[in-house]
Order: C-alpha cells, then structure tokens, then sequence
C-alpha cells in the first residue's frame, strides 16, 4: 500500500524522500522547465496538426501520434508567457489521467537528475497562471527548475470540460 | 479498511454478475423451466458471494448470502420446487445486496442494513421450513398473491411456531422438523438411499427421522436460532449472525451422528448423488470458466487502437503495392489485406457483449415495479445471447430501463381493469433482442392499454406542440409519434395522464446520439411495441467528409440526409436571407442553413455576416437531420466519403458541443466529426423541432402529387439527360484505373461484389467511353434491378430536378429512352436505364424497338378495357405501369396507397384484376392484400404484387398476405405474361372450379 501510494502520487513522494528525482526539462522562452521523466511518455518533433475550431486558445490542435489521437496543449499559452513561440514546437507526449495530452515546448533539454535538497515551494511571487501548476522550484545551478505538474493541467482540463457543459445546459 | 480499491473492484463485478444470473435462474425456477441444476447453480452463486464478501470483510453482504445458501442447500439437494414466496423473499434478499453493493461502489454512506437482514433471514428460514412442513400445497394457492408475503408469513408462524418449541414431539407431527439450515446435513443419509425426486411425503419422513436420531439439545439450540429470528425482529444483530454461523458450522456434526445410525454406504451414497449432480452440472456450468478470460477493457480499447493504426499501415502498404512492379510485394499485400480485415473483425468481436448483461436486471426491476403498483406483470425476455459493442450496450441500458418501466407502468393496466378488458389479470412484457440487417433490434412489447390517442391529443394541444387544424388531420401514427416530441411529457405528468412516453424524448435523442432509431407502434386497447433499433458498434461508421476553410470535417452519414448544390447557379434552390440568417427553399420548403465555416468562427453566436453567402454562384449544402428536423450545412466542398475508426475526444473538448470524436484519415491527418446534434442545438435549431412534421407532410404531398424528382448528368456530347431518381440506388465515383475489364463488360469492385458498368455513352450510340477526357474519375449511378446492382457510367451528374410532366414521345428514335421533360425552358431527355440494363446485360431486345411487343398476344386473349387497379405510391411507377398495361389493353385506375385503394374497392366491383406495390405509405400491400381477402365479393380476384422486394421472406410474407404473385416492378413482358396467365379462360376455369 505505502509503495502504491508513493508511486501514485509522484511529486510529494519525491519531496518526501532523499533520492534524486529525474526530470524531462524543456524551455519556454528562457526559461527552465521540468516533468517527472516517468511521467512522459515520449518526445517527437514537430507534427502535422488539426486545429480544433473554437476550442480554447491552447489547444492547439489534434495530432495523430501512431493511430491515438493526441490533444496538443500549448504551454506558452496556457501559463500565459508573453512573446512569440518559435515557428516549431516540440511534442512533449504525456498521458495524464486518461487524457493523452502533447505539450508544445519551444526547446526541450537534457534529463536531469536532481537532489531532493534542492527543493523549494513555489515563491509567492510568481504568476498567478503558472503558479497553478507547478509542484515546486528546485536550485539547479546557473538557474531554476520548474516543475510542471502534469496532473493539475489534466484537472485544470477536466474541470472545463464539466463547467462548459453546465453553463450550455442552459 | 485495508483491501485494495482493485480488489474491490473485482468484487463489485464478480457480485454483479452473480446478481444477474442468480435473477435469471429464479425466473427460470418461476416459471417452472429450470432443472436440477439451475438450483445448484443459484446455491454455488450465493457460496461464492459468501465466500469473497466475507474475505473482503463485507460481513452484511456475506451474512445475507449465506443465509440464502443455506436455505437453498436442502432444497436443491431434495429437489422441491421452492415456493412463490421463498422466490419472492429471495428476490428481495438479491435487491438488498444489490443496494448494499451499490452503496460500496458508490463509495458512499452506507445504511444500517442490520434489520432488514434480520427480517430477510427469519423469512427465508421461515418460507424454506415450511417447504418441508407439508403444506407446500397450501403454500401454491396462496402463492399467488404476491403482497400476502406479510401475512401469510405472520399465518404460517403461527401454525409452525409452537411445534418448534418440543422438538421431541411425536413423528406425525412433521412441523416438529427442524428449520431450513440444519436440512442439509441432517437428510443427506436418508434422501440418499431414497428415490432420486422425492414426492413431499417421504421428505416429511426423512426429515422426521434425523429429529429423533440428533442430540435433542443441539436441535433445541439450532431450533431456536432462527426462532429468535423470527420470533422478535429486530434481535440483535451479532446474535443472529452467530446464529447464522452456527447453523452451518453444525452441518458436519448431524451427518456423523447419523452416520453412526446408518449402515455405512448411505453418506457415501450421498456423496455420489451430490458429486454426480454436480458432475453432471460442471460440463454446462464450468465450460464459460474454461474457455473465457477476464480481460481489462482497456486492454482491449487498446488493441482496437492498435487494431486502426494497423489498418492505416495496410492503407499505405496497398498504396505501396499498387505503384509496384514486384508481383510478390503485390501478393503479400493481398495477404495483409485479407488478414487485417480478418483480424479487424475479431478484434471488433472482442468488444462485444450479450444484451443478456442488461436484460438480466429487467426481472427484478419488473417484479419490483409490479409490486409498488399492485399489478401483475410477466416479464420475457428473448434473445439474450444477442451481441452489441460494450458502449452501445450501456448507451442504451438507460433508455431500456425507461421503456420497461414505462410498459409496466403505464401499459399494463392493474388486475382488475384487465379483467374487465377480457384480458388475463396477468399483463405480458416481452423484450426480445436480435441481429437484422447488420444492426441490433430491441423490441419492447405489452399487452396493456396500448397509446389513449385523445390524451395525447389532448396533452399535445394544452402544450401548444400542434394546432387545432394539425390535429383533425393526424393520422393515427403521427398521433403516436408526438410522444417523442420534447415538452411532449413532463415529470409531473406521470401521475397525471395515463398515457404513455414520459420522457421519451430523452430515450429518442439517447438512442439516436448513438446511431440508432425509436420506432413505436400502438393498437388501443392491446398493447404497444417500442422498437430500438442501433448499430452493432460505434467504433467503425461511415462518413461524409467535407470541408470548411482549410479544415476537414467528417459527418456521419446516419445524420445525412441529402446533399443539395444550391446558390445562384441553381435556380431551384436558391439561397435566401431571412432576418440575416440564410435559408433554402427546398422543393418548397424552407431550411434553415448553417455555414460550417461562421459557425467555427462565431460559435453560433450568428454575429458574422452570411451576406456574401446569397451571392455566391455555388453553394455545397449538406442536408442533415438531428432530432429529426433536417437543417443544410453549408460547406466549401464535399470531399469524399470513408468508413473511419472513430476516436475518442477529450472531455474539455467534446464541450464544446460541436465535435462527437475524431478519426484518423488515410493520409494519416486528423479529423473532427461534427456533432450534428450539438451544432443543432448552437444554432437553435433543433428548439423549431415542432415543424418537423409540417416538413414531413408537405414534402410527403408534394412529390405524392405526381411531382418526381430526376437526376440530371451528362453525357459526352450534352448535359441534358436524367433518369428518375427513385430508380438510383446510390451515386458513386470509381477511380479510372480500377476499372476492369471480363469479357466484353466493364465491371468493378464495389462493396464485396461486383458491379458491371454500361457505359451510357455508347449504349445510346454515342460513340465509345470516353477515356481521354481528363477527369480521372468515373462517376456512375447505381441502380438495382431483380436484387443486382449495375452501374451507369455517365460523364457527370448535375443536379436533381423536379417535374411533373413526363413527355412521351413517339417520335424519338433512340433506343432506351422513355420520354422528354420541359423544365425551365430546357428539354431533358429521360433515359430508360433498366430497358439499357435488361439490352446490353441480358440481350432483352423487345423494350427497344417495339416496347409493348408482348402486348399483342395478351390482346388476343383478353378483351379491350378490362379494369384493373393498381396501387403504388411512386408517381413514375404509377405512369410507367399505368402506361404499359394501358397499352396492353386495360381500363387502369391508380391509388397512391393501400388505403385510397381500398376506399376504391368500396364504390367499384368490377375489377378483374389488382397490382399493388408492398412499400406504400398509410397502409402497406402486406395489409391491403389482408383487407382485399377479407372481402368475399373481391376473393376470386386475381391480386399481384409489383415489387422490388424479392427476399424469400418477403414472398413467403406476400403469398400469407394473400398476394397471387410475386412480379418485379418494370418489367413489361413478364408482367403481361403473368396477367395473361391469370386471365386467361382455362386459367379463370379452374379458378372458378375450385372456389
């Protein structure tokens, strides 16, 4: 039981516990961003995307990832991060609570491996969008990681889906 | 508690199913069709529920399951035949753990349930001692009353009571038997060496006898468990658990006491009986065990996925092979088309399930219904072995519930009103499930009330759904229809009307999402059929693909209903703006129109301007149909139709209500299926549903009104051509290249067969096909003729058009044409494509030079004006028909419809001789011909059906219904030939001779 629960529960296990935790980063903008390796399924180039009209602004489209149908998510949107993507993202490929999700990233970097002791709680200060979903900050030398927590954009997706279909009830 | 939520999991299905077959055996024991063995099947049940809920600490649930196997061990081991109120306690002991199991699943409060257990258990104990008690007898009559459970209980106490108290009583006194739980043990010897089925006497007699033989305390304390049960519920609860326990845990003791009274072989004996029954049992009842697994549904969404992603690389591999030289490259691509298909098919099977896994359910839920409403109703159930994808299953186990409920509640009337009607006080709902036509059928059927047209009438016109004048002219079937409108029935109405369809709206749009129709019909006073009819699977449906802007789009094609080239090139279906929102006057109707490309901009929201819309030259319409109410959508282009593997779509996205899932294309790209439902109801489209039929009708009297509809193609030297529409079966392109060529015809590969091609160009003498032109398409019509498909290869199809006037004209001499029409100052010549067919496939040369040849010599035979009727809904086949028998000689009258023919019959007598077609409107040929043979002075009138229904059941149906004959529509010289037959003097000789 202890064990299921600390695999399921991924990040607070990894806080908890005094191994190093691996992290898939990747960059939007300048910036330094991290999933739990385990939590990806894959990396892929930029693909052939179908847009979904009048889905919200993130979703960027539909992708084709071997015969399942993958939602693109656009993180630059969704944690509102000003300026320009570049004219090519990465798929970053997670499967989250049954949602099979691929989020956009400008630039994807190497697997790191982090010491527990590093670990910090989200600053106050930090914007209010990203803050949402992220677990935690980690002091990685020369800059920071942010830790992405896949689940709180799955939820956050989830949540929309039930709260439109209430408000069209009308 | 510490029990893995999988576990638990495991437990909730296992106890499901057990649930469910437990029901379905009772019912079987109900109605007097079971064997030895659906007994042992219900006890092994209730053991292994026993057994896991005590494992996983569901004491309630264990402690109920226990009792019930405990009661049933000494009756399936004596084989009695339980009693009504044993089953009926058992049912209410199944409905509990039902509850109980729902509470856990639900993760939620769970009820005290110790004092219903308490109840449940003494009346069990209660009902199966007095099996045993000798007034089994009684125990039938009573039975019958299904709300005496009560008191006769408190009655059967009060007989049995007392003789438990001295157990040592004397042997006649068989009440002196000890209750149900210690049976098991205590007869085992004695029923052994005893006949296989013993009549209720000698029971008392073996059961007399292990009283006196066992230790009289331990009867006493065995005795008084379930007294105390019954006795004064509600007793505590640990005591009567222990009191439960103990009767099982003594089991052994009694046999061994016993046997120490009995010669040895009798336990023995014993064992065999039980181990033979259970041998015998194991063959019918382990054999799902050996041959199934349990396999996660995920496991096997994920094979169908893998199952799409394969057939896409077969795409692509043939793709491959078609471009390659190397002969077996090409045959091994054969062979992965052949075996994927296969295996696509398999696959497809794992997901299926028996309708059986919700019908199963039905028979509680009815006994229950029957008893809060003091009716009787018999549920049957056929054709549980019938198989449909999972999520269709549970698409429509709701709806199914809904219907039942609504036949036991609102169709079945109660027992005394049933009497007065004539009828037996029990009231019949049968749901039978079966394959037909590649789909699942669903029927639903009572013997009660049937549908009260004036309330419905009544209900619709106090919720303004219809207006007064609509509804002096709805027909008895429009009447019931209306039950299906939304706003039809309202909560608060089930107490008030006594008519039926609450809430069937909701069942149609339920049942429609997935593909499937409603279909009702009613007879007052008799009872009413629902009947579901759905797919087989949602995972695989064919689509219409089209585009909008840059995007692709797919649309099912249960939803289409026609597509329309609309705008100002064509001036018979213009577009038009009503209060800024585009509309098409479609054969006289207006359709309200919905630009998909705005509509992805606006989100329905109609602030974009549809302006330019009325402007354009060529507007791609897609008519469609949600919730019935057709409504055009507007498209760039219609691409192309496929049948594609639909993809699930995330939640967030299928919101937003303009998307059912997605699918994966054979170039690999992505794209959305629209929710024709859900783009309905954003455009406010499906709220006008209440004209729905006002379109129907109109529509239905237009083209009635000798108005037809024909396709307009071109051919290579001009546009000008058309056949009728109602002779094209489908509209088809076929690459060039796939085009082959046996023999002399042209054929190709179309839907598993073989479809030959005339090329209409050079049929009509217009020279050879044409293969330099540039299109690399070969559009052709499909037609059927005598159960075969042919195709017509034409240059081009245009357009449909409508007239009402067909020109014949004698003085056009090419072959195969039958006639010109004049629309709009243009002149189109019709062609004669079955007379084309029947030249060039068959060598019939007769039609061409001389149509009514075969006519002569029926003039020989028959005198001129004979009069004769013929009934068919189709205006063209009404003028061709008409025309040749005319031509033949006869004075033919014409009537649309079975009905309107027999209003005919009703004023004139003297026709000698009736054609009738079988698909009508109003009244079919089936029942005309039933009405004509009911009529003595029309019973030696010769009756023929003109058809194009040839399936032997629908012959075999035909000649029931009292059809003389069987003849295919259009084909002149056999049906001259067959009237002839029936007409002529030997013929009519006979027939008198013999009537």
């Amino acid at each position: 039981m202890e064990t299921a629960k600390k695999l399921s529960s991924g990040v607070e296990g990894a806080v908890s516990g005094d191994q190093h935790q691996q992290f898939a980063t990747f960059f939007l903008g300048d910036a330094t961003y991290g999933i739990e390796v385990m939590k990806v399924q894959e990396i892929t180039r930029p693909m052939p995307m179908t847009r979904v009209p009048l889905a919200p602004p993130f979703v960027k489209g539909l992708i084709n990832l071997r015969g399942q149908i993958a939602t693109a998510i656009c993180l630059r949107t969704l944690f509102q991060i000003p300026g320009a993507p570049p004219a090519e993202q990465m798929n970053m490929i997670c499967r989250v609570n049954n949602l099979l999700l691929s989020f956009l990233v400008d630039r994807i970097g190497d697997v790191m491996d982090v010491p527990h002791d590093l670990f910090e709680p989200v600053p106050d200060n930090v914007n209010a969008n990203i803050k949402g979903y992220m677990a935690g900050v980690y002091k990685i030398p020369e800059s920071l990681l942010s830790v992405v927590e896949v689940e709180k954009i799955a939820k956050f997706l989830q949540d929309i889906g039930t709260t439109t279909t209430e408000n069209r009830g009308n | 508690m510490d029990v893995s939520a999988a576990v638990v999991q495991e437990f909730m299905q296992e106890c499901t199913e057990v649930l469910q077959r437990v029901s379905a055996n009772l019912e079987l024991i109900e109605r007097g069709a079971s064997d030895r063995e659906t007994l042992n099947a219900i006890y092994r049940d209730m053991h292994t529920m026993k057994g896991s809920a005590q494992l996983l600490g569901f004491k309630e649930i264990g402690s109920l399951a226990h009792a019930l196997e405990s009661s049933l061990d000494p009756i399936r081991k004596f084989e009695i035949t339980p009693s009504r109120q044993l089953i009926d306690t058992i049912f209410d002991s199944l409905n509990l753990l039902d509850a109980m199991l729902r509470e856990i699943q639900s993760g939620g409060e769970r009820l005290p349930r110790e004092h219903e257990i308490q109840v449940l258990v003494s009346t069990l104990i209660d009902h199966t001692s007095r099996l045993f008690l000798g007034d089994f007898h009684l125990e039938k009559e009573t039975g019958v009353e299904m709300n005496s459970d009560r008191a006769s209980l408190e009655r059967a106490g009060s007989r049995t009571r007392p003789t438990f108290i001295p157990p040592k009583a004397e042997a006649a006194v068989p009440a002196a038997a000890p209750p149900a739980p210690q049976a098991p043990a205590a007869p085992a010897t004695v029923a052994a060496s005893s006949v296989e089925k013993p009549a209720p006497a000698p029971i008392e007699e073996s059961f007399a006898k292990p009283v006196f033989a066992a230790p009289i305390e331990k009867e006493i304390e065995k005795a008084a468990a379930p007294e105390i049960a019954a006795a004064a519920p509600p007793p505590p609860a640990a005591k009567s658990n222990t009191g439960t326990a103990s009767m099982t845990e003594k089991k052994p003791e009694p046999t061994e006491t016993k046997a120490a009274h009995e010669p040895e072989p009798q336990p023995a004996g014993a064992e065999t009986t039980a181990g033979s029954t259970a041998g015998a049992a194991r063959p019918a009842s382990s054999d799902p065990a050996d041959s199934s697994i349990r396999v996660n549904v995920a496991l096997l969404d994920k094979l169908m996925n893998l199952m799409g992603e394969m057939v896409l690389v077969r795409n692509q591999v043939i793709q491959q092979a078609n471009k390659s030289e190397d002969m077996s490259f090409i045959a091994l691509s054969q062979r992965l088309d052949v075996v994927t298909n296969e295996l696509q098919d398999q696959v497809m099977r794992t997901r299926m399930q028996p309708i059986g896994n919700v019908l199963g359910n039905f028979q509680r839920l009815v006994r229950e219904l029957a008893k809060d409403l003091s009716k009787r109703i018999d549920l049957t159930v056929q054709g549980k072995d019938t198989e449909l994808d999972k999520t269709l299953l549970e698409a429509i186990k709701d709806p199914l519930t809904h219907i039942v409920r609504n036949s036991c509640d609102h169709g079945i009337e109660s027992p005394q009103d049933r009497k007065k009607a004539g009828k037996p006080e029990t009231g019949h709902v049968l749901v039978s499930a079966f394959h037909e036509g590649g789909q699942v059928t669903v029927e639903i059927s009572d013997d009660g009330r049937g549908l009260n047209q004036e309330k419905i009438l009544k209900k619709a016109l106090e919720k303004s759904l219809i207006t007064q004048e609509k509804a002096a002219q709805m027909t008895e079937r429009e009447v019931q229809q209306l039950i299906f409108l939304p706003g039809f029935s309202t909560a608060d109405q089930v107490s008030a009307i006594s008519g039926r369809g609450v809430g069937m709206d909701v069942v149609k749009t339920n049942v429609e999402r997935i593909g499937g129709t409603v279909e009702l019909s009613s007879v007052t006073g008799r009872g009413s059929t629902i009947r579901l009819k759905v797919p087989l699977t949602l995972a695989i449906v064919p689509i219409m693909l089209v585009r909008a802007g840059e995007d692709n789009f797919a649309i099912p094609q249960v939803n289409l209903v026609e597509l329309v080239r609309a705008g100002r090139a064509n001036q018979h279906a213009p577009i038009e703006l009503l209060q800024g929102q585009p509309v098409l006057r479609l054969r006289g109707n207006l359709m309200p129109l919905v630009e998909l490309s705005t509509l992805l901009q606006d989100g329905g929201a109609g602030g974009l301007a549809t302006r330019e819309l009325a402007e354009k030259e060529i507007v791609n319409v897609v008519v469609v149909k949600a919730e019935g109410q057709p409504f055009g959508i507007v498209v760039d282009e219609v691409s192309d139709t496929a049948d594609i593997v639909v993809k699930p779509l995330s939640k967030f996205l299928k919101a937003l209500e303009l998307y059912s899932g997605a699918t994966i294309l054979g170039n690999g790209n992505v794209a959305l299926i629209l929710d024709i439902l859900g783009m309905a109801k954003k455009c406010h489209i499906a709220s006008q549903k209440r004209e729905e039929m006002d379109f129907q009708t109109h529509t239905e009297q237009k083209s009635g009104n000798e108005v037809m509809e024909y396709l307009v193609f071109r051919l290579r030297n001009a546009g000008n051509y058309c056949v009728p529409l109602c002779l094209v079966h489908r509209l088809e392109e076929f690459p060039k290249e796939k085009i082959e060529i046996t023999g002399k015809n042209r054929v190709v590969q179309y839907r598993d067969s073989i479809l030959p091609l005339l090329d209409l160009n050079s049929s009509l003498g217009y020279g050879q096909k044409n293969e330099t032109s540039g299109n690399n398409f070969s559009s052709v019509i499909v037609m059927k003729k005598g159960g075969r498909v042919f195709g017509i290869e034409v240059e081009e199809i245009l357009d449909i058009i409508l007239s009402d006037t067909l020109h014949e004209d004698p003085t056009t001499e090419s072959e195969g044409t039958l006639g010109n029409i004049l629309q709009d100052g243009q002149l189109y010549l019709v062609v004669d494509a079955l007379a084309l067919i029947d030249r060039d496939f068959f060598g019939i040369k007769s039609r061409s030079k001389d149509p009514y040849a075969a006519v002569a010599s029926v003039e020989e035979t028959v005198k001129k004006t004979i009069p004769v009727l013929y009934v068919e809904d189709v205006a063209f086949f009404r003028k061709q028909v008409g025309t040749v028998l005319e031509k033949a000689g006869f004075n033919v009258t014409t009537a649309p419809d079975g009905q309107s023919a027999l209003d005919i019959l009703k004023g004139r007598k003297d026709f000698r001789l009736i054609l009738s077609d079988i698909e009508m409107p109003k009244m079919d040929g089936y029942a005309f011909a039933r009405a004509v043979r009911k009529q003595a002075d029309l019973n030696g009138t010769p009756l023929l059906a003109l058809t194009t229904r040839f399936h032997k059941r629908d012959i075999e149906e035909g000649k029931a219904a009292g059809f003389d004959g069987y003849l295919e529509k259009l084909n002149p010289e056999k049906l001259l030939a067959e009237i002839q037959h029936l007409l002529s003097p030997a013929e009519k000789e006979i027939k008198h001779g013999n009537g």
